[in-house]
C-alpha cells in the first residue's frame, strides 16, 4: 500500500511535468506541423540554467522565471530560424533540422558544463505526511505548479484572444489568415510557448532529478510517445495522456521490470494508432 | 474602389490566371463565370493572397494589397469565403463567428455576431453546436454569415449556393443584395442565375484563364442563355 | 484512360551512369591492389550503402518516411547470430533465416504504410524501432541483453569467406552491392517503378488514376525489407558480432540521413551517401570526441542546402547547364516546381 501511495504521487510528478513537455510539442505539431525533436534539449537547458542561478543566486524562483523565459525566447528564435527557410518542404526535413540542432545542443551542453551529473538541492526540504508516507513538499509543489499551469493552458485556448487564435490556425490556417489572424505571430508564439514550457518543465525537475547532457533523450522519447497516442496536434489530449503514462511507467514499476513496461507501453501506443487510422477519429480528444 | 491589373497565377507548371483585369464599385455587386477549372478560384485565391506565385496588383480603397500577407489584407477590409472547408471545426457556429471579429472591440464583437443571427435565422439555433457537424450548406451558409457580419469593404465570394437548397440559395442571394445595398462590394463566383440576378449589377465571364466578356444580367432572358455563355459562346 | 507519359531522363543522367560505370569498375579493381584495410573499409561502405538504400527507396521513391528500418537490419543480423548459436551454420540457410524474419519486420511496415501516412505513418515507425531495441533487454538469455551477441562458427557462414583475410569477401559484398543496385534500377526504370513514383508524389492522384497504391506501397516495403535483410545479414558475417544498437533509432535515422545526403531519388545516391557519411564521421571521431557536434553541424547544413542530396544538387546543375545551352531567358514565368524533396509549395506557408 505505502508503495503504492508513493508510486502513484510520483506517477503524477513524472506525469505533469511530461506533460508540460508533451503539450509544447504537440502545441507546435497541432500550429505547424512540426516535430521538434530538440525539445528533450530545450529541457536540459532549462535544467541547466537553473542549476546557474541556483549557483550563482540561491534563488530559485529567479532560476525558474530564467528557465522559461531563456528557452521561451533563445529556443523560440531558433526554432523559427532554423524551420523558416523548411516551411512547405518536405516534413521530413524540419524534423531532420530539429535532429540536428539537438545533437549540436547536447555536444555543446557536453563541452561547457561537463559530461558529470550536476546536483542540486531541492529549495524545501520538509516532507509532508500523506496517509502512511512522507512525501516531499518539494515533488508535490511540482505537481501542484504543473497542473496549475495546464488548466492555465486550457483555459487561456479556450478564451483568450491569442489562445483562440491557436486553435484556429491549427484546424484551418489559412481561412485563420483570411479571417484577419496574424498568423506568422501565431507560429512564433507557437515556437516560444513549446520550447517556455520544456524550459519550465526542465527547471522544476533539475532539484530531483538532477542534470546531465543527454538527459534529453528520454525526455523526448517519452513526449513523442505521448503525443502520437493523444494523437498529433492534439494538445489538450497530450496533457491527460501524459499523466497517465507517468502513472502506468510509476505504478507499473512495482510489479514488472521496467523495460517489460516500456515495451507493453510502445505495444500499446502502436495498437492505439492503428486503431485510430482504421476509425479515422481520436480516442481521446478533449 | 477595388480594381485588380493583370493579374496572373501559377499553380505547379500550369499558367492558370493569365492577365486578369476587373473592378468592383462602391456597394456594387460583380459576378465571375465560368465552367470548372477555368481558373475561378485561383483567381480569387491569389487576390486573398493565399497563393505564392502569382503576379499583378491589387487595389481596394486605395490602399495596394499587392504583396501584402492574407491576414494584412483582411484586416485592409478584403473578406473572402472560400468553396469548401471554411469553417473551423472544432469551434461552436459562435467561436467561429467570434474569430473575426476578435480584432475589434467587444461592443462590435456582439454587434457582428447579432448580424449573423439576423441573416441567417437558422445559425441562430445551433449556435453552441460543433461547425465540424453541421451539414455542408449549413457550414456555407456559416461561412458566408461570418464573412458579411465583418462588414468588409469587398466580399469575395465563391461558390455560396453550391449544394444549397433552393430557399437557402435565395435567402443567400439576398443577404448579399442587402450587404451591397449597405456599401459593402460583393465578387461572388456562382453557377446559380437567381443569385447572381439578385445580387449583383454585372458579371464577368471566364475562359481558360482569362476574361472573355462583361454583361448585365439583364442581358439574359433565361438561365438556358446564361448557361450557354457558360459552355462558351461568346455573344449573349 | 490516359496513355502513359514519356519518362524523361533527369539532366546528366548519361554522364553520370558513366561514371558510375567506371566507378563500378575500379570498386572490383583498386581496393584489392591497395590492400591492407581498404577492401574491410570499403566493405563496410557498402554494407550500409544497401542499408542506406532501402531507406532512400522507402522513403526517397516510396515518400513513406520510415525511421524504424534499422529494426529489419538488426532483426536479421540478430537472426544469423541467434542461429549461430543454436548450432545451425549452413550459409545459406542463415541467408534464408536472415531474409525471412527482415520481410517479417517489413510486413509490420506494410501493414503501417495501409493504415497510416505522413507523420503518423513516421511515428509508427519510429516507435517500432524503439521496441526492437529493448527486446534484447529483455530477453537477454536469448539474445545477449546489452553486450551484443556473437555470430559463432567462423567462416563457415560466410561461405568459407574470411573478411579479414584476402579479397574473397570484399569481391562477395561488392558483387551483392552491384547486383542489388542493378536489379534496384531496373525495377525502378519499369512501369511499375514509374507507378511507384506517381504514388509517392501525389498518391491521391494516382489513386484516381486507377493505381491501387496500397499494393504497390507493400510491394516497394517488402522490397526494401528484403534490400535492409541482405545488408544485415551481410552485417552480421562481416563484423561476427551484433548488438541493440543496430536495431535502434540512431541506426534507422543514420540510414535516412545516409540516403538524403547522397540523394533520395536516385539508386547510387544512398551508396554515396554511406560512403561519405562514414568515412567524414570516421576521420573526426579520431581527432576528437566532438561528433555528435559534427553530425548535427551535417545534418543541418544538408537539410538546409542540399535537401536533394548529392545527387540531386548534380541533377540541378545538369538541368541549369542544358537551360543555359537552351538559350532559355531568366524566366518570365516563375520557377518551374520542382517534385524533389526541396520543391516549393504553391501555397503561401502563412
Amino acid at each position: 500500500m505505502n508503495q503504492f501511495l508513493l508510486q502513484l504521487l510520483n506517477g503524477l510528478v513524472v506525469g505533469s511535468s511530461l506533460a508540460l513537455v508533451a503539450s509544447g510539442l504537440a502545441l507546435l505539431f497541432g500550429v505547424l506541423d512540426i516535430i521538434n525533436f530538440a525539445q528533450g534539449e530545450f529541457f536540459m537547458l532549462g535544467a541547466y540554467i537553473l542549476w546557474i542561478i541556483l549557483g550563482a543566486t540561491h534563488n530559485y524562483v529567479l532560476g525558474l522565471i530564467a528557465a522559461g523565459l531563456v528557452l521561451a525566447i533563445g529556443g523560440g528564435l531558433l526554432l523559427l530560424v532554423i524551420t523558416w527557410p523548411l516551411l512547405g518542404k518536405a516534413q521530413v526535413l524540419i524534423l531532420l533540422a530539429t535532429l540536428g540542432v539537438s545533437l549540436i545542443l547536447q555536444q555543446l551542453a557536453l563541452n561547457i558544463f561537463g559530461g558529470d551529473a550536476k546536483i542540486m538541492e531541492p529549495p524545501i526540504a520538509e516532507g509532508v505526511d500523506i496517509g502512511p508516507i512522507t512525501y516531499p513538499l518539494y515533488d508535490l509543489i511540482i505537481i501542484a505548479v504543473g497542473m496549475g499551469l495546464l488548466l492555465a493552458g486550457f483555459f487561456w485556448l479556450r478564451y483568450a484572444k491569442y489562445g483562440v487564435w491557436v486553435r484556429a490556425v491549427a484546424q484551418n490556417r489559412s481561412m485563420a489568415a483570411v479571417l484577419g489572424v496574424p498568423v506568422p505571430r501565431v507560429y512564433l508564439l507557437a515556437f516560444m510557448i513549446s520550447s517556455g514550457l520544456a524550459g519550465i518543465a526542465g527547471g522544476m525537475l533539475a532539484p530531483v532529478t538532477s542534470v546531465f547532457p543527454s538527459i534529453g533523450g528520454s525526455i523526448i522519447l517519452n513526449s513523442l510517445i505521448v503525443v502520437v497516442a493523444g494523437g498529433l496536434g492534439n494538445f489538450r489530449g497530450a496533457a491527460w495522456i501524459a499523466i497517465l503514462f507517468g502513472e502506468i511507467q510509476s505504478v507499473g514499476s512495482i510489479w514488472i521490470p521496467p523495460v517489460v513496461v516500456q515495451l507493453l507501453l510502445f505495444g500499446l501506443v502502436i495498437l492505439l494508432l492503428v486503431l485510430r487510422s482504421r476509425r479515422k477519429t481520436a480516442l481521446v480528444r478533449l | 474602389m477595388f480594381e485588380v491589373r493583370d493579374l496572373h497565377a501559377y499553380y505547379g507548371k500550369s499558367h492558370v490566371v493569365q492577365g486578369i483585369s476587373l473592378e468592383v464599385g462602391d456597394g456594387e455587386g460583380v459576378g465571375l463565370m465560368g465552367r470548372n477549372g477555368v481558373g475561378k478560384t485561383t483567381t480569387l485565391k491569389s487576390i486573398a493572397g493565399l497563393l505564392t506565385r502569382t503576379q499583378g496588383t491589387v487595389t481596394l480603397a486605395g490602399t495596394v494589397l499587392s504583396g501584402m500577407s492574407p491576414h494584412t489584407r483582411a484586416r485592409r477590409g478584403l473578406g473572402y469565403v472560400p468553396e469548401a472547408q471554411a469553417v473551423f471545426p472544432e469551434m461552436s457556429v459562435e467561436e467561429n463567428i467570434r474569430i473575426g471579429s476578435l480584432i475589434q472591440s467587444r461592443a462590435d464583437q456582439s454587434r457582428c455576431l447579432d448580424l449573423a443571427y439576423e441573416l441567417f435565422p437558422i445559425l441562430s439555433e445551433r449556435r453552441r453546436q460543433m461547425a465540424g457537424t453541421l451539414s455542408g450548406g449549413q457550414q456555407k451558409m456559416l461561412a458566408l454569415a461570418r464573412g458579411l457580419a465583418l462588414r468588409p469593404k469587398l466580399l469575395m465570394v465563391d461558390e455560396p449556393s453550391e449544394g444549397l437548397m433552393p430557399v437557402n440559395v435565395e435567402v443567400i442571394a439576398q443577404a448579399l443584395k442587402k450587404a451591397t445595398q449597405e456599401g459593402v462590394s460583393v465578387l461572388v463566383v456562382d453557377a446559380s442565375f437567381d443569385l447572381v440576378r439578385t445580387a449583383c449589377n454585372r458579371m464577368y465571364a471566364m475562359d481558360l484563364g482569362v476574361l472573355v466578356g462583361m454583361y448585365r444580367p439583364s442581358d439574359f432572358s433565361s438561365p438556358e442563355m446564361l448557361a450557354a455563355t457558360y459552355l462558351g459562346e461568346r455573344s449573349a | 484512360m490516359r496513355a502513359p507519359s514519356r519518362r524523361n531522363a533527369p539532366p546528366g543522367e548519361t554522364i553520370g551512369m558513366a561514371i558510375v560505370g567506371l566507378l563500378m569498375v575500379a570498386a572490383f579493381v583498386v581496393p584489392p591492389l591497395v590492400g591492407g584495410f581498404l577492401p574491410h573499409q570499403i566493405s563496410t561502405y557498402l554494407i550500409f550503402g544497401l542499408f542506406a538504400l532501402s531507406v532512400g527507396l522507402i522513403s526517397g521513391y516510396g515518400r513513406l518516411f520510415n525511421i524504424g528500418i534499422g529494426a529489419t537490419f538488426g532483426v536479421a543480423g540478430y537472426a544469423v547470430a541467434m542461429l549461430s548459436h543454436a548450432g545451425i551454420n549452413e550459409p545459406f540457410v542463415l541467408l534464408a533465416s536472415a531474409l525471412i524474419t527482415g520481410i517479417v519486420v517489413s510486413l509490420l511496415f506494410g501493414v503501417y504504410a495501409i493504415l497510416a501516412s505522413g507523420i503518423e505513418y513516421l511515428m509508427l515507425t519510429f516507435l517500432t524501432t524503439l521496441a526492437f531495441f529493448n527486446i534484447p533487454l529483455a530477453a537477454q538469455a536469448a539474445t545477449g541483453g546489452e553486450n551484443g551477441l556473437q555470430i559463432k562458427a567462423g567462416t563457415v557462414v560466410s561461405f568459407g569467406l574470411d573478411p579479414l583475410k584476402g579479397n574473397g569477401f570484399y569481391w562477395f559484398t561488392l558483387t551483392i552491392a552491384v547486383l542489388v543496385a542493378a536489379l534496384s534500377w531496373f525495377i525502378l526504370s519499369s512501369q511499375a517503378g514509374q507507378a511507384m513514383r506517381a504514388i509517392g508524389r501525389n498518391p491521391a492522384r494516382a489513386a484516381a488514376m486507377g493505381y491501387n497504391v496500397s499494393a504497390y506501397r507493400i510491394a516497394l516495403t517488402l522490397y526494401s525489407g528484403v534490400v535492409a535483410s541482405l545488408a544485415g545479414w551481410l552485417y552480421a558475417l562481416q563484423a561476427a558480432f551484433v548488438f541493440q544498437d543496430l536495431l535502434g533509432l540512431a541506426n534507422s535515422l543514420n540510414g535516412l540521413v545516409y540516403a538524403l545526403v547522397g540523394g533520395v531519388d536516385s539508386i547510387v545516391g544512398p551508396l554515396i551517401g554511406a560512403t561519405a557519411l562514414r568515412w567524414l564521421t570516421e576521420r573526426l571521431s579520431t581527432q576528437s570526441t566532438q561528433s555528435n557536434l559534427y553530425v548535427g553541424i551535417v545534418l543541418l547544413l544538408v537539410v538546409l542546402f542540399i535537401p536533394d542530396g548529392i545527387v540531386g544538387r548534380w541533377r540541378q546543375l545538369w538541368a541549369r547547364r542544358e537551360l543555359a545551352k537552351a538559350g532559355a531567358r531568366e524566366s518570365d514565368e516563375p520557377e518551374v516546381t520542382s517534385v524533389t524533396l526541396a520543391g516549393a509549395e504553391n501555397e503561401s506557408a502563412l
